[in-house]
């Protein structure tokens, strides 16, 4: 059992009790994301609901990513193939030898 | 957001896959062994896709120049040791200049006719391009 003293003094400390936690400016931007990031469908629900704009996406990656690949490999063929044509004719040419 | 994420990360993904595979598809490993090395032969036969029989018979073809193109060599290198005249010179560079393009002329018949053109659109121009004032520096090795 307590005493009504004791209430008393619990009573007044809980009234001179203040809670001064730390403002934080981005509160209400976490609380959107979080709601969002629930609220988020699964990415095949995306995906059908964006169907043509994801495969249009995919398509135009796949393209770029196989014509960059040609053409960096090409130009590297050709570059050294040139050099070596280059080689080749000088190996043959008399007038390139200079002498000892 | 984290589905836009999601999307441009396989976009990026499929990008890269694409590139090395077309990398690989259009690469050409025997010319990058032919650089590597400077192989020139080697070279020929990869870029012409010479078959063996024809690549023989050009190898044969440039040894025996080989030794038309050491005369020649000897004949330059000797007029400008002794110092000769510009048009001595002159008149021994035709010399080799004509032998050199009978022998790419001989080369590009045993080609396919195709190839052979071909070869000879790569060469020729090579020929006329050569600068007296920016030659290699090379030695004679035949």
């Amino acid at each position: 059992m307590t005493s009504p003293e004791s209430n008393e003094e619990l009573s007044r400390q809980l009234q001179a009790w203040q809670v001064n936690p730390p403002a934080n400016p981005r509160f209400r931007a976490d609380v959107w994301t979080r709601i969002q990031t629930l609220q988020a469908p699964p990415w095949t629900t995306y995906f059908r609901l964006h169907f043509p704009a994801v495969c249009s996406a995919l398509a135009l990656a796949f393209f770029l990513g196989g014509l960059s690949g040609r053409v960096s490999a090409r130009e590297k063929v050709e570059r050294e193939s040139a050099q070596l044509a280059t080689e080749y004719v000088r190996s043959l040419d008399a007038r390139s030898m200079r002498m000892p | 957001m984290r589905n836009l994420l999601i999307t441009i990360s396989l976009a990026l993904a499929l990008c890269g896959t694409s590139f090395a595979v077309f990398y690989y598809a259009n690469d050409d490993a025997a010319m990058h062994h032919a650089a590597r090395e400077g192989d020139a032969m080697k070279w020929l036969r990869t870029e012409f896709k010479l078959n063996d029989q024809q690549f023989a018979a050009i190898q044969q073809l440039h040894d025996d120049y080989s030794t038309q193109c050491a005369d020649h060599c000897a004949a330059i290198m000797a007029a400008r040791r002794r110092t000769s005249s510009p048009a001595e010179i002159a008149a021994l560079e035709k010399i080799c200049v004509d032998a050199m393009t009978r022998h790419f002329q001989q080369v590009a018949a045993l080609m396919p006719p195709k190839e052979g053109q071909r070869y000879l659109a790569t060469v020729l121009p090579r020929i006329a391009d050569y600068d007296h004032h920016r030659a290699p520096n090379l030695q004679a090795t035949h």
